[in-house]
């Protein structure tokens, strides 16, 4: 029993991992507007 | 079997931390708070899966051009590398093993440099809610099976600890669960699908009967201290939901475990009686008698629990006469018990001025953000940690945790909410 629920907790993580990975490309995206929007101004 | 089948899952641990280094840092605290070599009894026993992912994930930081990371300058986060250099050099002078104090330093500039790189990563609501999964997915493994055999037993399974882990005997474990036991009640909230909540909802109840459980004195105050806070808090249908759950998870705990956890806690009472307590207060006397004899460098890490040195320092035990309690023998070395006498007999006066104030400054931290942002996540989230340190600084009166990697992991989560709240504010 303590095998199967050891490697749900990990499949948990993983999954929280990759829809933590898929918010955290929008994130990406969003900053990198972001800095080029202030370079932008800068100039 | 088993060996291959957590092989292969892991491998996309590995991955995700080399394509995105936040990930690997999840994928780390999760090893760290699960110890999976603890389930592994084949050819993966062996592995260092903690290092693999700390080398996968400073490996990713090289070539990941992130546009959210951050420098980690802060000023609690200077302290902490100051308190670290502190420790570094009370070790070059040790009265004790100088192996021993160095194996201390080495997880003790582990937790640092994971705490350094929390700082620098976690820097959006997701990376911080990501991060808190995989936390709390890890120590909550244990915590189900050490609460469920306890109940299962009917009180006769011992909780001892966790092998292979900074949580290995019963109070340390018990200190583990009380500091993660208030980010529990913060994440409850913050999860949209029923059947999580619920499985978070079990981890808290769990983690409320581990600690009875773990027969610990400190931590059955720090339980005292988390319920009362969590209460405070919540909602009069919430109240009135939390008491007949409390009441429910403490009767049947304490029901299981009988008379010898009544017993155990009635040393509370008769404090002055206890030869547990007393060898405390010695420990403590001995370690304030090094103290002022070394006051900038102290005896180096874990040297006051060598024989050689408690016997040295034993001789001056009449300094501290002025505390009329009993002293137990010198014939043994005894550990502090206490984080701020284990800091004190290890590093003199002044790294007990700077381990106090990390500790006070992300006190006030996290206050202000739970007081200054509301029913936001991360005043929430600021509050929830609050707590914890309260019970870190109270509970570990009477612990020797001061170097425990995951005090210094909520105060770099503490650093991090700091920025995320001050990016909102207007300039």
């Amino acid at each position: 029993m303590s095998s199967i629920v050891f490697l749900i907790s990990m499949g948990l993580v993983i999954y929280f991992l990759i829809q933590g990975d898929r918010q955290d490309k929008i994130d990406r995206e969003e900053a990198v507007k972001k800095n080029d929007k202030i370079k932008g101004k800068n100039k | 079997m088993k060996d291959m089948i957590f092989l292969l899952m892991f491998l996309p641990l590995i991955i995700l931390a080399l394509k995105n280094p936040f990930l690997g840092l999840c994928g780390w605290i999760w090893t760290i708070m699960a110890i999976p070599t603890n389930m592994l009894w084949g050819f993966s026993s062996d592995i260092r899966f903690t290092y693999i992912l700390a080398s996968a994930t400073i490996l990713g930081m090289f070539f990941d051009k992130d546009p959210l990371r951050k420098p980690p300058f802060h000023s609690i986060f200077i302290l902490m590398l100051l308190f670290l250099i502190q420790t570094a050099i009370s070790n070059l002078t040790t009265l004790g093993i100088s192996e021993i104090s160095w194996t201390v330093w080495n997880d003790f500039f582990k937790a640092i440099l994971f705490s350094g790189l929390i700082i620098m990563l976690l820097t959006t609501k997701n990376r911080i809610k990501t991060f808190l999964f995989a936390l709390l997915l890890g120590v909550g493994f244990n915590i189900f099976f050490e609460g469920l055999k306890f109940l299962v037993t009917l009180g006769s399974y011992k909780i001892i600890g966790i092998e292979n882990s900074m949580m290995t005997d019963n109070n340390l474990f018990a200190l583990a669960i009380l500091l993660v036991l208030p980010l529990y009640f913060y994440i409850i909230p913050e999860v949209k699908q029923k059947y999580l909540k619920l499985g978070f909802a079990g981890l808290a109840g769990l983690s409320a009967i581990s600690v009875i459980g773990s027969f610990s004195r400190g931590g059955f105050i720090g339980l005292i201290i988390v319920s009362w806070v969590v209460f405070k808090k919540l909602r009069l249908k919430n109240k009135l939901l939390f008491i007949v759950f409390g009441a429910l998870i403490y009767s049947s705990a304490v029901y299981v475990a009988s008379d010898k956890w009544e017993d155990r806690m009635d040393t509370i009472e008769n404090a002055a009686e206890d030869l547990s307590l007393l060898g405390r207060i010695t420990a403590w006397k001995l370690a304030t008698v090094a103290a002022i004899e070394n006051p900038l460098l102290g005896t180096g890490q874990d040297s006051m629990q060598n024989h050689q040195v408690w016997r040295y320092f034993y001789h001056d035990i009449e300094k501290m006469d002025f505390i009329t309690t009993k002293n137990v023998s010198p014939d043994y070395g005894k550990a502090a018990h206490s984080i701020y006498f284990q800091v004190l007999g290890d590093t003199g006066f002044l790294g007990l001025l700077l381990f106090l104030l990390i500790l006070s400054k992300s006190w006030f931290l996290s206050k202000k953000i739970n007081k200054k942002y509301p029913d936001t996540w991360q005043g929430n989230l600021g509050g929830a940690i609050n707590t914890s340190l309260v019970v870190f600084m109270i509970s570990g009166g009477l612990l020797s945790m001061a170097y425990y990697d995951l005090v210094y992991v909520l105060i770099a989560i503490t650093i991090s909410l700091s920025r995320t709240v001050q990016e909102k504010e207007p300039n």
